[in-house]
Order: structure tokens, then C-alpha cells, then sequence
């Protein structure tokens, strides 16, 4: 009875030991997620970032602004070659063009080679087409307006089927750090669909039918041949 | 077994921290104007979010993401209480936790049912709510279960043990 009672114990004891030692694993576990759960809410919240297909151009060395006549621009002023891109935000081509020729584009652009001058030309077949070029001029108004450019192809696919991509746009606005109010007021009051409207007349004008076209020197090129002309224009001037 | 019986209750814990992240981030991104959810898959996080039925009551209340908060933290409180006891006074916590887990489940399917039938788009980080919620009823019915056999058998032990002292024959028949 006496042996029983020992030997009873001593599984006791030992199993107590044990559970004590599982729960101090336990609690370390616990405290390894509490310290990564603060880290992962004060990081990605505060910075709204994580986001793959976030934009990666750093615009801070890039010269940017607005053309007299109403046209954001990047690029020196100076650059020897000028390019006017006729585009539509809802275009499957041109997010095709921004994505695999962007950065050919770009690295022109930072070295001051070139500048690149965008007149939005959205089509009627594009329905979300006009709003986005208002999100995109919206962004504008808070300096960001390339920064919006480069998300709104980037992830065209999102929001080119919403029936009304509103809701998505200000998402967008929160991600590059922009105040959504100020931008959801912009984009509701219409703001800039005067501006739009006269884009799209200028475009008709010269008698561009396709976007993305892109005019240098008065030549109408598709985004086929722009980086050859580009690349001949400049090895004209002598540059590599 | 009492360290079998400890295995629920840390389960709970763990997946009641993990809503307390996922709601902690859908809060702080509501607090703060400037930050966007970021969708990790699928694309209704902006959508779901800025619905009107992210309050309660729909369009005019408390945003479910502080509701969200506050009941994660409390599951979370009760089940590390109830790795050291199983009782605060008279309030037992295992039946605590299922009563708190049963609100927490009821709640989060309210929302999946609004999210799929009235806003029509799931936002990531409200499906995995959805998903912890389930795992943490379980848990608790588990440890509910097994708390109360344990507790069974110790108030038939104790009345077996009070009943057989009861019966037990005087030790000296020859005194009376």
C-alpha cells in the first residue's frame, strides 16, 4: 500500500514536472509571437507597405511637374529628346508598355537623357479608363502623381472590372501614404474631368487613335518603336 | 493527464493571439488615415473594410475590427488563466471559455455570411478571423469536455469515499 502510494507520487510529481516544463516552452512561444505580432502590426500598418507590386521608381531624383499647359512631366526640361505618351490607365497595352519598357524609360529619364510628358487619352471602350486618369491627376494634386502612374498598371487587373473602382482608388491613395479624405473628395467632386475632357480633345486634334502612342519630334511611334527611335535620337546627339 | 488537459487550453491561447494580431492590424489601419490594408491574397480588404458593415451597428457604430479586439483579448486572458487554475472563485473558466469562444464563432460567421451574400468580396485578414474562430470553439469544447469528466469523477470519488466511511461498521461492536 505504502510502495504504491510512493511510486503514485512520484508519476505525480514527475508528470507535474513535465507539464510545467511544456508550459514554460509554452510561454516562450507566446512571448517569441507577441514580440513578432508587434512587429508585423507596427510595420505594415504604419507604413501600409508589403505590398509586392508596390511601385519601386524613386522619384526623388527624378525631376517632376506640370507642363504650362496642364501636363505632369519626369525628366529634365533640357533633356535633348521629348516624348509625349498618349495613354489610357484601363489599356492592357500600355501597362504592358510600363511594366517591360518602364525601366528602359526610366534609366533615359535619370540619366537626363529624356522626358517623358503624359496626356491621358481615355478610350470610351475602357470604362474605368477616365476615372483612373482623375486618380492618377488626384494623386497629382499631392505630388504623387507618377507614384499612382506606376500603381494603377501595376495592378490594373484589380480594379479594371470593379463597377465602380472608387472604393479601390482610395485603397490606393492609403497605400502610397496620400490623405484619403482630401483625395476621395477630389476624385467625387470630379475635379479634374474639365482637365481630362480637354486632354482627350488635344489627342483628338492630332489625330491619335491608338493609345499608347507617343509623339517625339512630331512622329506618331507605337511602343514598338519608341526605344529604337529613342536610342537613335540620342546616339544623334552623341550620346550612348 | 493534467498535462494532456493543459494541451486545449494552449491552443486557445495561441489561436486567440493570433486574432489579437489580425484584429490589432484591421484596427490600427481604421485608426489611421493614411494607412491601407494590405490584401496578402484575394482584393476585398479596401472593399470590406470601408462597408458600412464594418460597424455594428451597420454604418453608425463600433467598428467590428475594435469589436474583434477586445474579444480576442479577453479569450486570450482566460485560457493563459486557465493554464494555472481552473477556477477564479466561483466562475469556472473552462465553461468561461466556451461561452466566450460560442459568441466569438456566432460573430464571425454573422460576418463571413455579410461578407459573401451582402458586400460580395472576402477581405483576407477577415477570413482569417473566420478561420481561427472555429479552431478556438473546438478547443474550448475539448477542454470543456474533459473538465467536466474530471470534475465528475472527483464528485463520485468524494461521495464513494463519504459513502463507504458512512457504511463502515463501528470497530468495536462489543463497546455499544
Amino acid at each position: 500500500m505504502s510502495t504504491q502510494s510512493r511510486r503514485g507520487r512520484q508519476v505525480q510529481r514527475k508528470g507535474k514536472r513535465r507539464s510545467s516544463q511544456t508550459l514554460i516552452i509554452f510561454y516562450w512561444i507566446i512571448g517569441a509571437i507577441v514580440v513578432a505580432g508587434v512587429v508585423f502590426v507596427v510595420t505594415v500598418a504604419m507604413q501600409g507597405g508589403f505590398a509586392s507590386d508596390a511601385p519601386t521608381t524613386d522619384y526623388s531624383n527624378i525631376p517632376t511637374g506640370m507642363t504650362e499647359d496642364g501636363y505632369y512631366y519626369k525628366g529634365s526640361p533640357d533633356a535633348p529628346v521629348q516624348v509625349i505618351e498618349y495613354s489610357d490607365f484601363q489599356c492592357p497595352a500600355c501597362a504592358q508598355f510600363v511594366l517591360n519598357q518602364g525601366q528602359r524609360l526610366t534609366t533615359h529619364i535619370e540619366e537626363g537623357a529624356v522626358q517623358l510628358i503624359y496626356h491621358d487619352l481615355p478610350l470610351n471602350i475602357h470604362p474605368n479608363a477616365a476615372e483612373a486618369a482623375e486618380a492618377a491627376r488626384c494623386a497629382g494634386d499631392q505630388n504623387q502623381f507618377w507614384q499612382m502612374h506606376d500603381l494603377l498598371f501595376a495592378r490594373q487587373s484589380e480594379w479594371a472590372s470593379l463597377s465602380s473602382p472608387l472604393d479601390r482608388f482610395v485603397g490606393y491613395a492609403g497605400d502610397l501614404g496620400l490623405d484619403r479624405g482630401t483625395f476621395e473628395s477630389c476624385l467625387t467632386n470630379g475635379q479634374h474631368t474639365p482637365h481630362i475632357a480637354d486632354s482627350i480633345q488635344a489627342a483628338n486634334a492630332v489625330q491619335i487613335v491608338a493609345t499608347p502612342t507617343f509623339m517625339v519630334n512630331g512622329q506618331q511611334l507605337n511602343s514598338v518603336q519608341l526605344i529604337p527611335v529613342i536610342d537613335a535620337a540620342l546616339a544623334a546627339e552623341g550620346r550612348p | 493527464m493534467l498535462e494532456r488537459s493543459l494541451y486545449p487550453r494552449m491552443a486557445a491561447a495561441l489561436l486567440a493571439l493570433l486574432g489579437i494580431i489580425d484584429s490589432a492590424y484591421l484596427s490600427i489601419s481604421r485608426l489611421l488615415p493614411s494607412s491601407a490594408l494590405v490584401c496578402v491574397a484575394g482584393d476585398g480588404c479596401q472593399t470590406v473594410q470601408q462597408s458600412i458593415w464594418s460597424l455594428l451597428p451597420p454604418g453608425s457604430g463600433i467598428p467590428v475590427a475594435y469589436i474583434g479586439l477586445g474579444g480576442y483579448t479577453l479569450l486570450f486572458g482566460v485560457s493563459m488563466a486557465a493554464l494555472q487554475t481552473d477556477r477564479i472563485g466561483r466562475l469556472a473558466l473552462p465553461e468561461l471559455l466556451v461561452l466566450l469562444a460560442s459568441g466569438g464563432l456566432l460573430f464571425s460567421i454573422y460576418l463571413t455570411i455579410v461578407q459573401i451574400a451582402v458586400i460580395g468580396s472576402l477581405c483576407f485578414w477577415c477570413v482569417l478571423s473566420a478561420l481561427t474562430q472555429p479552431g478556438i470553439w473546438i478547443a474550448t469544447i475539448i477542454d470543456w469536455r474533459a473538465w467536466r469528466g474530471q470534475e465528475r469523477s472527483l464528485a463520485t470519488d468524494s461521495s464513494t469515499r463519504r459513502s463507504s466511511r458512512n457504511a463502515r461498521p463501528p470497530e468495536s461492536p462489543g463497546m455499544t
